[in-house]
């Protein structure tokens, strides 16, 4: 056999394996009712690719005890790995033999880290989620880093503080560390944060929506049980554009959104709703507007903060997320439902998925 | 008053897409084809909804100025140590009446970088206070003194001591003098945002005449000020922790939103019999895969890194090299305590001979069929 026919053959050969590869891959997406991206992620490729070093017919399946262990492997890496982080980052902000008593006494903080909380009620499963911010002064990276779920006690500011302790003592922070607590607008948060950190620290996001909510007539203040600030013109309008938006969402692509929930229900998937926004994302439209305001010729605390440094405040940032999200595949998906840039077709296509890219007729008034 | 979305006044409409590509027809009749530019839409102005419009701009003003009546103070020091909003926005705000603010943020950084100079004072040691005396006089007296066998130690001429004299004058500032000389240097920065556009950040598309004219607005929106302050904190040390601890304070709780976003995906029917423990670390795995990805990324002992360097082995024996060293597997078998490494071990081993053996007999086979050919 010549070298030419042994290429040919053994590419021959390859792209047989690969026709397989992917026959399987397919039959695995189908079968487990997982989405057609799964077919083409990354990480699966990866695994693919690993695979290939693999003698023939030496693989030993894997075993959900396996599978946890490896999992349980990843997150104590995880931890780790930010362990290691906050010592040597703790390590750039505190001078050489600072005892943090002194500044406890002082009044003072050297902190360094801001925390974000804020709890979550599902139907199932309630959580009180702790996330963090710090700044490496070696590398000026800003991490952003979700770090634990915790089950507090109760509703309670003292449940809550112990339990974002907690999960703040598992990656070794300690409470000289933080310089900043951000939580929403409730009373109870507004105390976790004194617990926390020992000062208020409010989210101007929820801030702006409490003020667009009273200023909408949304929210009302009362006085000896009378309502004070009532406006109800404006929540006539309020409900009239409420009305639209349900209209061109039930009757202008109906058809279109009930295959969509059938889709998803089908593959396990939530349905994702187009229609109004929730209270955050609205507030932070409304920070974002307050900030045009602002650069308008107010000097308001958001133009003086500058875009950069807040989360949400320019609609890109309010659509697409922070940098971390926005590297992560598997969720870029949703970006086009959130873009008002985007086409009216590409809002729908993306909304309806790939399953519905047949042609159909259009959708008329 | 009653609002309705059928009776849409085609008012106005743009782009240059023809009707039959984009779906409209022109008719108010649209479906899903139809182009988000190409769709009627009527601007309506806060004049326009009559008394509700002044009304609603008057509470949202009235409301604004009652939840943000003033910056808060992270939020002016983090503006003073923005080095775009330093040097060129401070002027700008100061034209526009918000001086009060421009001086209160300054005060507001000069105490922080105090507090911070305070923190991070160090007293001088003793031995390090010997070495203070560097005039002519002060050498004299010490000199004079035969039985101080340390003074006479310690004595040096100030051109063999320079840094001795530096040491000298850092130990002898105090903290706000310190404080000070560094609120000083930042304050007075001058930056070429144009040349740092250009060179650092190499951005070619920048609307250069604005950078010139100090559009402070656009300039904020193209600099990198992390990577300014990456590149130059070496220059402002005390200012630099200052800078971090205010400029990575986030304006909301954002980010915990997102958490949830994903929390909502992986929370669906079909998973509920997820544990608490299972379901927070599938969440925080998620989440965090960018950073897991980079941390992976430096770990020397990841698969990829394992395959790149069998990929770059030129022969069976580096590459077994690689295994060995991969595993940490020094060759000693009677260290590894497993079956497994003893066996990995044997194997390479035996199996480099064998390579070893075929490689040495194909080279004889070659000489020998070279010495026939010649």
């Amino acid at each position: 056999m010549s070298t030419n026919n042994i290429h040919a053959f053994i590419k021959n050969g390859n792209d047989a394996v690969i026709e397989r590869i992917h026959a399987l891959v397919a039959r695995l997406v189908v079968n487990r009712k997982a989405p057609l991206s799964l077919a083409t992620d990354v990480n699966l490729n990866e695994v693919i690719q690993a695979a290939s070093y693999l003698k023939p017919g030496s693989y030993v399946p894997m075993t959900p005890g396996k599978i946890n262990h490896v999992l349980i492997s990843m997150f104590s890496k995880f931890t780790m790995c930010v362990k290691a982080l906050i010592v040597k980052v703790r390590a750039m902000y505190m001078p050489v033999g600072y005892d943090e008593l002194v500044d406890e006494y002082v009044g003072s903080s050297c902190g360094w880290l801001v925390v974000c909380h804020d709890g979550w009620d599902s139907m199932i499963k309630q959580f009180f989620g702790i996330s963090v911010y710090w700044i490496d002064l070696q590398s000026w990276i800003q991490y952003k880093l979700a770090l634990g779920l915790a089950v507090p006690d109760g509703h309670n500011a003292q449940a809550s503080n112990d339990a974002a302790m907690a999960v703040l003592k598992r990656y070794g922070i300690r409470r000289s560390d933080i310089v900043l607590s951000i939580n929403d607008t409730t009373n109870t948060s507004l105390t976790t944060n004194r617990l926390i950190v020992g000062t208020d620290g409010t989210c101007n996001m929820h801030l702006a929506n409490l003020a667009c909510n009273h200023a909408t007539g949304k929210r009302k203040r009362t006085v000896n049980k009378e309502i004070v600030d009532s406006f109800e013109e404006c929540e006539d309008l309020r409900l009239a554009v409420r009305r639209m938006i349900e209209y061109v969402w039930n009757k202008k692509a109906k058809s279109r959104k009930i295959n969509y929930e059938k889709r998803n229900e089908q593959i396990g998937y939530n349905v994702i709703k187009v229609g109004i926004d929730n209270d955050t994302r609205i507030s932070g439209y409304t920070r974002m507007y307050q900030q045009r305001y602002g650069a308008s010729g107010h000097c308001t605390s958001t133009l003086l903060t500058g875009s950069r440094w807040c989360p949400t405040p320019t609609n890109y940032q309010m659509n697409v997320g922070s940098p971390w999200l926005r590297s992560r595949p598997s969720y870029d998906q949703f970006a086009p439902y959130h873009s008002r840039h985007r086409s009216t077709r590409d809002w729908l296509l993306a909304l309806a998925g790939p399953i519905l890219l047949k042609p159909r007729l259009p959708l008329g008034k | 008053m009653t609002y309705s979305v059928v009776n849409i006044v085609l008012s106005y409409r743009s782009g240059e897409q023809s009707d039959e590509e984009d779906g409209y027809s022109g008719d108010g009749r649209w479906d899903g084809k139809t182009q988000w530019d190409h769709l009627p839409k009527v601007k309506v102005r806060a004049e326009q909804l009559g008394v509700i419009g002044s009304k609603l701009r008057d509470r949202i003003q009235k409301e604004l100025d009652s939840y943000f009546p003033f910056p808060s103070d992270q939020q002016l020091v983090a503006m003073i140590c923005d080095p775009v909003m330093l040097t060129l926005a401070l002027p700008w705000l100061c034209a526009a009446g918000y001086k009060d603010n421009v001086d209160n943020a300054k005060e507001l950084f000069k105490s922080a970088l105090v507090d911070e100079a305070t923190r991070s004072f160090r007293p001088p040691e003793p031995d390090a206070m010997c070495n203070v005396p560097l005039d002519d006089d002060d050498i004299d007296v010490q000199v004079c003194d035969d039985d101080d066998v340390f003074g006479m130690v310690n004595v040096g001429s100030p051109s063999q001591d320079i840094e001795s004299r530096a040491s000298a004058a850092l130990n002898t500032a105090t903290p706000s003098d310190l404080a000070n000389e560094a609120f000083k240097e930042w304050i007075l920065l001058k930056v070429d945002w144009l040349a740092w556009l250009l060179n650092e950040q190499k951005l070619d598309e920048i609307d250069k005449s604005k950078v010139r004219s100090s559009n402070w607005i656009y300039v904020s929106e193209v600099i990198d000020v992390s990577q300014w302050w990456h590149k130059n904190d070496v220059h402002h040390r005390l200012a630099e922790r200052i800078a971090a601890q205010h400029l990575g304070a986030p304006d909301s709780n954002g980010l915990q939103e997102r958490v949830f976003l994903v929390y909502k995906h992986i929370d669906n029917a079909l998973r509920q019999n997820l544990g608490n423990a299972k379901f927070e670390i599938l969440l925080i795995l998620a989440f965090n895969k960018a950073f897991i990805k980079d941390m992976e990324s430096k770990d020397l002992f990841t698969v990829d890194n394992l395959i790149a360097s069998l990929k770059s082995a030129t022969d069976a024996t580096e590459a077994a090299a690689n295994i060995i060293k991969y595993f940490d597997l020094d060759g000693d078998v009677e260290d590894d305590e497993t079956d497994e490494g003893m066996d990995i071990v044997a194997m390479l081993k035996s199996a480099v001979c064998d390579i070893q053996q075929q490689h040495d007999a194909n080279g004889s086979a070659i000489a020998q069929k070279r010495a026939r050919n010649e």
